[in-house]
Parts: C-alpha cells; sequence; structure tokens
C-alpha cells in the first residue's frame, strides 16, 4: 500500500515536474516579447524637400518651490540651439518667460521669420514663430480665448494655426478649452483644402500604457475631451513615444486637412537643460 | 473513477452554485449603472461638455464588454482562486488526504485529476459568465455595433468600429482566450494549496497575491514591473476586439500566461509529491 508520508524520491521521478518548471520558464521569457519597447521619438535628420517641419515645445520647467517656472536664460541658450538643428518652419511655443526670450529667438532663426504672442493670465507666454509669410492674429471667444490663433500665410498656402496651454489641474477646464479650441478652430476653416493646425501642451495623457493615470482628476473627462477634438482632427503624434516627464504624452499637434502625407515625427529626446520637463514634438507634413 | 468523484464532490460543496449567484448579482449591478451612466450621459444633461458619447454607443455588446472586462479581472479571479484553494489544502485540513493516497493512486494522478477538474471549472466559469453577460445585454438593452474609442478601458489607440456579427465571433473567440488566462491565478492558488494546510489560508493568500500583483501591473508608475507579472497579460483577450488583431502580441501573451500556468502547476506538483501528510 502506498504511504500516505512522501518517501524518498528517485532523481528519475522528479523529471515531470523539472520539466514543467522549465517549460514554464521558456514560456514567460518567450512572452516577454508582448511588452514591446518604448518609441525611441525623432530621429535628428535634414528636413525633407516640400516638407513643413511644425514643432510644439513646452519651454518651461517643472515646479519648485510651489511656483511654476516659465524658461530661463539657460533654457533659452537651449531652445535656440535645438531650433537652429531641427530647421523648422512653424514652431509652437508653450511657458514663454517674455517677449525679449522671443526676440532672442527671432534674431537666431533669422530675418524672415515672423513672431505671434500672447500674455496669459498666469504671466507666462504662448507664442507662434513661422518661417517666413505672414501671421494674421484672429480671436476665439469662450475658453477658447486662452489660445493664441492665427493664419499663417505663406507661398500660397493659408494654414490656421492654434496654440493651446490647456489647464493642468482640472479636467473639466482643459474640456472646454480643447473643446471650444476644436469649435472655433472648425469654424474659421472655410472651404475645401483648407488646413487648420490645433497644437500645445494639452496636459492630458490617454496612452495605452496609462491604465491609471495619476495625473489626472477625471480620467474619464479626458478620454471624452481626446475623442471629441480626435474626431475632427488627427492626432500627429500618435505612437510616437512620451513628450513629457516622467512618461507622459501630453504635448499634441492636430491637424485638419484634406490631404497630407505625414512623414518622420515624434519628441525629439535628451535635448531638455535645467527644470525643463518637455521635450520638444516634432513632425514633417507634406501638405498640398 | 477518482475524476467522478472530485466532480461530485466539488458540485456538492457548493462552491460553483455561489460562483454563479455571486456573478448573476454583479451582472445586475453592472446592468443598473450602465443603464444610469448611459441616462445621465447621453440625456440631454451634459451641454457643458465636449463628449464624442452618443445613444447608440450604449448597447448590449458595449454592456457586455464592460461587465465581462470589470468581472474578469475583479471577480472571476477570486471564484477560481478559491477552487484552486480548496483543493490540495481543503483535503489535507478535512484529514481525508490520507484516505485518498491509500488507494493504489499516485499522487501526481491525483494532482492531475484535481487540477484538470480546476481548470474545466474555470473554463465553464469564464464562458458562462461571458454567455450571461451577452444575454443580459440582448435582452435588457439590445446588441448593436461594437465602437471603442481612445482611452475607454485602455484598449485601442484609434477608433475601432466593429459590425454586431463580427464582433460577436470576437466575442466567441475570446471565450477559450480568457479561459487561458484566468489558468494563471488557478495554478497560483494549486500552489500555495500544496504549502498551506489550511484552505482558508490558501485562499485568502492566493486572493490577496492575485490582488497586490493587479493593482500593481494597473498603475503605470510600475511599468518596469509589468513584464514580470502575469496579471499584466491577463487581458490579453482584449486584443481580439480590435479591427486588426495583433495576432503575434496575442500568442506572446498567450505562451506568457501559458508559462506561469505550467511553472506554478510544476512547483505545485513537486510541493506536492514531497510533503509529508499530518
Amino acid at each position: 500500500m502506498p504511504s500516505a508520508s512522501a518517501s524518498a524520491i528517485p532523481f528519475g521521478r522528479r523529471l515531470p515536474e523539472g520539466l514543467l518548471i522549465l517549460l514554464g520558464l521558456f514560456l514567460i521569457a518567450l512572452g516577454r516579447g508582448a511588452f514591446s519597447a518604448r518609441p525611441t521619438g525623432f530621429t535628428l535628420a535634414p528636413k525633407p524637400v516640400d516638407a513643413v517641419r511644425v514643432v510644439t515645445w513646452n519651454v518651461g520647467g517643472a515646479e519648485r518651490g510651489g511656483k511654476w517656472r516659465s524658461m530661463d536664460d539657460h533654457s533659452l541658450e537651449t531652445v535656440k540651439a535645438v531650433l537652429l538643428e531641427l530647421n523648422p518652419d512653424l514652431v509652437l511655443l508653450q511657458e514663454i518667460g517674455d517677449r525679449d526670450q522671443l526676440e532672442v529667438l527671432i534674431d537666431a532663426l533669422g530675418e524672415t521669420w515672423v513672431l505671434s504672442s500672447r500674455l496669459r493670465s498666469s504671466g507666462r507666454r504662448l507664442a507662434i514663430l513661422a518661417r517666413g509669410g505672414e501671421l494674421d492674429r484672429f480671436l476665439l471667444g469662450g475658453a477658447a480665448q486662452s489660445a493664441l490663433a492665427v493664419h499663417w500665410t505663406s507661398q500660397d498656402r493659408k494654414i490656421s494655426v492654434l496654440n493651446l496651454h490647456a489647464d493642468a489641474f482640472s479636467a473639466s477646464t482643459r474640456n472646454e478649452e480643447l473643446g471650444q479650441s476644436v469649435d472655433g478652430l472648425l469654424r474659421v476653416l472655410n472651404g475645401e483644402g483648407a488646413i487648420g493646425l490645433l497644437g500645445g501642451d494639452f496636459n492630458l495623457d490617454l496612452d495605452l500604457d496609462k491604465r491609471g493615470d495619476l495625473f489626472s482628476d477625471d480620467q474619464q473627462l479626458d478620454v471624452e475631451s481626446y475623442n471629441y477634438a480626435t474626431s475632427q482632427f488627427e492626432d500627429l503624434g500618435l505612437g510616437r513615444g512620451n513628450t513629457a516627464a516622467p512618461d507622459r504624452r501630453i504635448d499634441y499637434l492636430l491637424l485638419h486637412a484634406g490631404q497630407y502625407t505625414l512623414g518622420a515625427g515624434g519628441p525629439l529626446k535628451g535635448r531638455r537643460s535645467g527644470q525643463m520637463d518637455h521635450d520638444p514634438l516634432v513632425v514633417d507634413l507634406h501638405l498640398p | 473513477m477518482i475524476a467522478r468523484l472530485e466532480c461530485v464532490r466539488m458540485l456538492r460543496s457548493r462552491r460553483p452554485a455561489l460562483a454563479v449567484a455571486s456573478l448573476v448579482f454583479f451582472l445586475a449591478l453592472m446592468l443598473l449603472g450602465f443603464y444610469t451612466y448611459a441616462q445621465t450621459q447621453t440625456g440631454g444633461e451634459v451641454d457643458f461638455r465636449y463628449t464624442y458619447e452618443n445613444r447608440s454607443y450604449f448597447n448590449g455588446l458595449t454592456f457586455a464588454l464592460y461587465a465581462f472586462y470589470f468581472g474578469f479581472q475583479l471577480v472571476l479571479p477570486i471564484f477560481v482562486a478559491a477552487e484552486g484553494g480548496v483543493h490540495l489544502a481543503g483535503e489535507t485540513s478535512a484529514g481525508t488526504m490520507r484516505l485518498l493516497l491509500a488507494r493504489p493512486l499516485s499522487r501526481a494522478r491525483l494532482f492531475s485529476t484535481k487540477l484538470s477538474l480546476a481548470l474545466a471549472y474555470s473554463t465553464a466559469l469564464t464562458g458562462g459568465f461571458l454567455a450571461l453577460a451577452l444575454g443580459v445585454g440582448l435582452v435588457a438593452v439590445g446588441w448593436g455595433d461594437v465602437d471603442l474609442y481612445p482611452g475607454v478601458l485602455q484598449m485601442s489607440e484609434r477608433h475601432e468600429h466593429l459590425d454586431q456579427a463580427l464582433a460577436l465571433q470576437r466575442f466567441l473567440w475570446i471565450w477559450p482566450v480568457a479561459s487561458l488566462a484566468m489558468t494563471a491565478p488557478l495554478c497560483l492558488s494549486f500552489l500555495l494549496s500544496a504549502y498551506l494546510r489550511s484552505p482558508v489560508n490558501a485562499v485568502a493568500c492566493s486572493v490577496a497575491l492575485y490582488l497586490v500583483l493587479f493593482v500593481v501591473s494597473e498603475i503605470h508608475f510600475f511599468e518596469e514591473l509589468r513584464p514580470w507579472l502575469f496579471t499584466s497579460s491577463m487581458s490579453y483577450w482584449r486584443e481580439l476586439l480590435r479591427e486588426e488583431i495583433d495576432w503575434k502580441a496575442v500568442h506572446q501573451s498567450a505562451a506568457s500566461l501559458a508559462g506561469w500556468s505550467i511553472l506554478f502547476s510544476g512547483l505545485a506538483l513537486a510541493r506536492f509529491r514531497h510533503r509529508e501528510e499530518p
């Protein structure tokens, strides 16, 4: 009769469970591929011929001592160097400290560049810089008035551009700012072929790896805000990597255009300095 | 013979009946929540919001998806872990293990019989819950197409649309795929049941460990840990509700879950074959 107590088991009889354990470890190793590597972002390369290179960048710093930091002079040198390296055509900046910093950037970029900016209630400035052409500012009402809105006309092409820095703390305020910016921009886009670009720091992150986003006071409302915007606009930075510390994708470039081709794009990594907490988001667009 | 005996004992334990009753209660609560949410979100009371939601979005298949998603993550594993936890430790605690082993029956055979029965139970419970969710969705809400939007249940990066027939086919595929996922917590509970002599401790530890691993895998601060936790892969069945299924990702997650299940089973078997019975 077999004993109820475990007897010494010969090595050969331990083989089944040993094989099971080895097989299990092998399959676990095989399955690790399901956790794909993060996108590496934008690789700096010369701008393709006929491409419009667009950059959005929150150039301010992370909070320290209870105060939000706008771009300081040290970061200004970094921003200037990166923009010269990128050779962009259209730049949307958030959290500029003062207008003098913009003059420094314009002087560095070249005399053909034009600029429009506005001071926000936070004391920090939004700016749109463009290579050549004209920038005509227009106003939007309601919550969208916090955005900077311009028509950029260059080489017989007109692009309506909104630079938005949405509220960092309230999903409800973000919802109104983003929703009314979308509505406002769509209202000014008349006729076929009209091109609209909505970019900036929207302060919402819905990427698949954010199963429980700890930065939002109402993630469901952020879901609604994002889906409302992307029902009319194409998210050009989708799947191209995180743009802000620690691992968030909160900077966006949304495009409304009849025909276009999207080239290279993504956040340019490793170019922050000082207290900066965002990477510049870069995309190359081939527009009609 | 031993399989039949184990099956009768499981049914007489009333654990299956308790699990089914709890799942029905969960579905009733989900239905109530779903109905009130759909009413307030699409009934003209949300003009202050910019939203993509509309009445057609909320249908019986969407209800089944939400119900199965949350039930799969938080309700089913508890009953599955409870089933696995009582099998070995329960026999030891009741003093029946010695009687079972007194028969001309190897420990490996007894272990595999109990594990097979628990796997069959887990598969039936998963399929039954899915079928029940679909049935309640059909009767109480009415089916329709499935639309998935970015951020919703973290299932897709872009808007995905499945017409009703395709969505039902995908739900059918979800049954075996989700059942495979459920084997990992089941085998974990078998492992703990092989080490602990009290079924209460084995079940409590299994459920607690599952919940800890689940929470860690859900919070994005622990991103680096995710590849090492079986709970990170368990919801891989959601991939089947995309327009274009990434089969490579499905196969890799299935391999990982099968690996964890086999590893836990191997360790449990090794322990069970060596341990002294009181």
